[in-house]
This record gives C-alpha cells, sequence and structure tokens, in this order.
C-alpha cells in the first residue's frame, strides 16, 4: 500500500466514522462531548484527505 | 616484590545468536506478547475495579509507561539477551540479578499457566456448553472440561518446544497484523455503533471502586501491560540496537496503551461495571474481548468468532512466548552461573534445550492443577483465572522493582557506557568526579512501580503467599548451587565488563558506540592516572 493510498482509506474512514458518530449523536446519544468527537473525527479525516492529495503520484 | 594477582575475572561468552530482527519484527516480537495481555486482563480488571475500571488501566499505564523508557534505556545500552536479570546482576550483582531473574521466571512459567488458560477461555466461544462442564470437589468448584484443555495445550507447547517447531517469524507478523487491525475494528465500531458516554459517567457514580477494589484492579491491570521485557531478550538478535530498541520500545509503549484505555473506556460505555452479577464481565473473563464484539451491532455477528478466533491463537502464541523465554532467560542466568548449567543441555536428536523446556513447562502445569484446584469461584467465575493473575503481577512488579534501582545504580556505577536513549528528566550531579545524569523519571518509576507491588502485596490473598515463597524457594536453591560450586553465596564473581560490554558493541556493529564508551574509559583512566 503506497503512502498516498494509505492516507486516503485513513482520511475516508475517518470522514465515515465522524458521520456515524454526529448521526447518532443527533437520533440516540445526545452527548455534547461524543458531537465534537465526531466533529474533530470529521476534521481529522478531513486534513488526511488534504494531505494525501498532496501525496498523489 | 610483584604485584598482588589480579582476582580471577569471568567474561561473557561469544554470543552464538545472529542479529537479524529488524524494526518491524522487533515491535511485532515485542506486540505478541503485550498485545495479548489486554485479552486476558479486560475482564479481570473490569470486575476488580467495577466503574472505575478505566481509571485502573490509567494508572497501571502510567507505570507501565516508565517501565518501557526504563527498558528501552538499558536494552540500547546492554544490547544482550538475558533483559531485567542482566540488567540487575550489572548494576546491583549476582543475588540481585537471580532475584530479578526468578522473579521473571516465575512470570514465564506463569505466563505459559495463564495464557493457556485463557486461550482456551477464548476457544471455548465455539464450545459454549464447555462452561456448564463443572464438578464440585471439595470446597472447589472444578471447571474440569477448561482444565483438561489447558493440560492438553500445555502439553502441546512442550511437544512443539522439545521438536523445535518454532512459530514463524512471518506468521508472527501476520497475526500481528490481524490483531491490530481486529482491535482497531472493534474499537472504532464499538465507539462510533454502540459505545454510550451517558453510561460510562453512570458506572463511575454508581459502581465506584472502593480503595482496595480500585487498589487490587489497577495492580491487575499492570498485567495488561507485561511483556516489554521480550524485546530486551532479544536485543541480542537485533539489528543495530542501540537505533532499533528505543523506537520500537516507545511505539510499543503507544499502542499497547492506546488500545489498552480504549477498550476500557468502550467497556464502561457498554456494560454495567458492578459488582459480582451486575458486571458485564460476569461468567467472561476469560474471553472479554470477544463478549464486546459480540455487542456490537451489525459487524458482532462477524466480529465476535474472528476476535475469539484471533484471540485464542494470538494468547496461545504468546504462551508458547513464555517458554521460548524461559529457555532464553535460563540460558542466560546459566551462562553467569547464578543456575547450574545442566539447564543449558542440548538435545543431541533435537537440538533444543529440552531440559529447560520440560522443567519450567512441568512448573506450568503445577501451577495450573494448583490454580484450577484452589478453592472458590463459581460455575461463572473462575478462581484459578485469579491465583495466576494473583502470581503474574507479583512476579512482574517484583521484576521490574529490581530493574528500576539498577537503572538508577547503574547510572552511578556504569557512567561510562553510551546510553542511546536516556529516560527522560534527568538532573546531572557530579559523583567521585564524573558528570553522572540522576533520571528523575527513573524515581517516578521506581515509586509507582513500588506502589503496585505494595497493592499486590496487600489485595492478592494467595500472591502474597505463593510469589515471596517462590522467591525464597528459588534462593534457597540458589545459594545450595553456588556453595556447592564454592562461589560465594551471597557476594559477587569477579567479572570483567568493560571488556564483554565492548566485545556486546562490537558484536551489535553499534562502532559509534564502541568509540564513545572506549574514550569515555581512556579519560577515566587518565584522569586517574593524574591523581597524586
Amino acid at each position: 500500500m503506497t503512502p498516498y493510498r494509505f492516507t486516503q482509506v485513513v482520511g475516508i474512514a475517518a470522514l465515515v466514522v465522524g458521520l456515524l458518530i454526529l448521526l447518532r449523536d443527533a437520533v440516540q446519544v445526545h452527548s455534547i462531548p461524543y458531537g465534537i468527537a465526531g466533529v474533530g473525527l470529521l476534521a481529522f479525516g478531513a486534513w488526511r484527505l488534504q494531505v494525501a492529495g498532496r501525496l498523489r503520484p | 616484590m610483584g604485584a598482588p594477582p589480579a582476582p580471577p575475572t569471568e567474561t561473557i561468552g561469544v554470543s552464538e545468536l545472529r542479529r537479524d530482527v529488524s524494526v518491524w519484527g522487533s515491535y511485532m516480537w515485542g506486540y505478541a506478547d503485550v498485545g495479548a495481555d489486554i485479552y486476558v486482563a479486560l475482564g479481570i480488571v473490569a470486575l476488580a475495579a467495577l466503574g472505575f475500571t478505566p481509571l485502573a488501566f490509567l494508572a497501571a499505564g502510567l507505570v507501565y509507561a516508565m517501565v518501557g523508557l526504563c527498558y528501552a534505556e538499558l536494552a540500547s545500552a546492554y544490547p544482550i539477551a538475558g533483559g531485567g536479570q542482566y540488567f540487575a546482576l550489572r548494576g546491583l550483582g549476582d543475588l540481585w540479578g537471580f532475584v530479578a531473574g526468578s522473579a521473571l521466571l516465575l512470570d514465564y512459567t506463569i505466563d505459559i499457566a495463564l495464557f493457556t488458560v485463557i486461550a482456551f477461555g477464548y476457544f471455548n466461544f465455539f464450545l459454549p456448553f464447555a462452561e456448564g462442564l463443572t464438578i464440585q470437589v471439595g470446597p472447589t468448584h472444578l471447571h474440569w472440561f477448561w482444565l483438561l484443555e489447558t493440560l492438553a495445550g500445555i502439553l502441546v507447547l512442550i511437544w512443539m518446544n522439545v521438536r523445535g517447531i518454532k512459530v514463524s517469524s512471518a506468521f508472527n507478523n501476520f497475526l500481528g497484523v490481524i490483531a491490530i487491525v481486529g482491535q482497531a475494528i472493534i474499537v472504532i465500531a464499538g465507539f462510533s455503533l454502540v459505545w454510550d458516554p451517558a453510561l460510562v459517567v453512570s458506572n463511575f457514580t454508581t459502581f465506584p471502586a472502593t480503595f482496595g477494589d480500585f487498589a487490587l484492579g489497577s495492580s491487575l491491570a499492570i498485567i495488561s501491560f507485561v511483556g516489554l521485557e521480550s524485546i530486551s531478550q532479544v536485543a541480542q538478535e537485533t539489528r543495530r540496537p542501540a537505533t532499533i530498541i528505543p523506537r520500537t520500545s516507545i511505539g510499543l509503549i503507544l499502542s499497547v496503551l492506546l488500545f489498552a484505555l480504549s477498550f476500557s473506556i468502550l467497556a464502561a460505555g457498554m456494560f454495567h461495571l458492578g459488582p459480582g452479577v451486575k458486571n458485564g464481565f460476569y461468567g467472561h473473563s476469560g474471553d472479554p474481548v470477544a463478549w464486546i464484539a459480540q455487542h456490537i451491532p451489525v459487524i458482532g455477528i462477524v466480529a465476535a468468532p474472528l476476535t475469539a478466533l484471533i484471540g485464542g491463537v494470538i494468547v496461545f502464541i504468546s504462551a508458547n512466548s513464555g517458554v521460548v523465554s524461559a529457555s532464553r532467560l535460563t540460558y542466560s542466568m546459566s551462562q553467569f552461573k547464578l543456575l547450574p548449567l545442566w539447564f543449558n543441555k542440548v538435545s543431541k536428536r533435537f537440538s533444543t534445550p529440552t531440559r529447560t523446556i520440560v522443567v519450567f513447562s512441568g512448573v506450568a502445569i503445577v501451577q495450573t492443577m494448583v490454580a484450577f484446584f484452589t478453592p472458590g469461584g463459581s460455575a461463572t467465575s473462575n478462581a484459578a483465572i485469579e491465583l495466576l493473575t494473583d502470581l503474574y503481577a507479583f512476579g512482574a512488579t517484583t521484576g521490574y522493582l529490581v530493574v528500576f534501582v539498577s537503572l538508577i545504580t547503574l547510572r552511578f556505577r556504569d557512567p561510562y557506557t553510551p546510553r542511546p536513549y536516556h529516560m527522560p528528566l534527568n538532573i546531572p550531579l557530579s559523583y567521585r568526579g564524573t558528570i553522572i545524569q540522576f533520571p528523575v523519571l527513573g524515581v517516578f518509576g521506581l515509586i509507582g512501580v513500588a506502589i503496585t507491588w505494595v497493592e499486590v502485596i496487600l489485595t492478592h490473598p494467595l500472591g502474597r503467599i505463593a510469589g515471596p515463597a517462590w522467591v525464597i524457594l528459588c534462593g534457597l536453591l540458589y545459594m545450595l548451587y553456588r556453595r556447592h560450586q564454592s562461589l560465594p553465596a551471597v557476594g559477587n564473581i569477579p567479572r570483567d565488563w568493560e571488556a564483554a560490554q565492548k566485545r556486546v558493541l562490537q558484536e551489535a556493529e553499534e562502532f559509534e558506540s564502541l568509540e564513545e564508551y572506549e574514550a569515555a574509559l581512556a579519560e577515566r583512566d587518565g584522569a586517574k592516572a593524574m591523581q597524586p
């Protein structure tokens, strides 16, 4: 697996998990820290995808 | 009149071990040992520390991080097989080297017994009827089927090791990667699909641990971090140990800490962690990670059996590493005349150290029998696991305690050996004309391990008797052996450590460190010659 592909996979996984957490927070959990974790994961995912863009061969 | 003859000195024999372990190999070697621990410890700690389980893991994790940094410094400075026993021998002398060695030997034999028990706990996920196969023998609720499986497992380990069948590095690395990916998926899926932060708070407020419960829980949590020793056990086979060992140790500390804390916080947000039957892990101290995986929606139906299978295999391989590490340690101890050379005899037929394998795996069988016949427990709580974890925690903390004292002592006694990695936080001090770096974090680590050791002694009713009894019994045998060999029973055999250190650095191809060491020794000798 190339560094580009690895970073891209991590970024996409973080976005998916972040969205899932925000969705669950809105529907079921209703917890501010949990929501913050979801937003943090979205930001992390976006950052990794940005880095992946720079690593693209 | 001529000069008095110099006392006879012993040197370290030439190493027959090849240096072919890489960064990844060294990391996976450690991970195969430490990474398996969370599969063992989670349920036991949750049953003891109740709502404070994540805090118990955090407390043990902080101590573990300091132990890890201590090992990173010592194993990169003294890259030779033997681990904690060798550091204690260098820093404190023969007797303490033996004490550390015997505590670690206790750990390795318990490692064989406990990890085989837990491995079959995971395999029994596929045999749900096994949990009910118990009989009442006097005051003991005997899990006879589980006992028979464990004994069969240990016999397989003996057979494999006597025949020289090794778990290949490639398989070890493959399984390690699978375990890391599997654990990451469970943690991520657990946090995003089922974890409830309100339940964490509820566990914390509804089921707070008493001081005694927390002490028991945090002292048990230390077992989820035992195994760093294995990196120093293979230090003599590691390429460029000065560069590789600190990296792999720190990587291992961070990854294991991350998983241990993640799993404990996940567990606290998934299950009620009350006392006895109110605890989500009641009846599942043998397969806690598979139990978590089973409760994750969507992926649980697949993740649970896969986790049980991977957990069972990785824990069984960790049990195997107990057999291998016990032979490495006894080899090192007998080389330094802390144990009879009888243990080093290699079988002509199989070219393996048959005696060591059979003796120490035999000890593990006895420990397993004693543990299973220990009164207490019930159909759903296992007294055998409790006794074995008690002893495991005692052996680990005793060994670590001696290693921390050795670290501090070696900074004073041997300031000349180059240390490619220093534990952080040092204060420069002048000692006998030499500037030494006093390890402040090492002192904190020593205090942390000492507190954990006291917790083990205070809260583990069986461990506080059986653990010290093992060390004392071994100590008596040691003294008998030394007297029989006309060697000092309490004192040290004179050894040329400087020549040994030069040869170790030469063999490790650490030429920069070797030059630095020789320069430091020359400067010391020059300063001595200048003195009136």
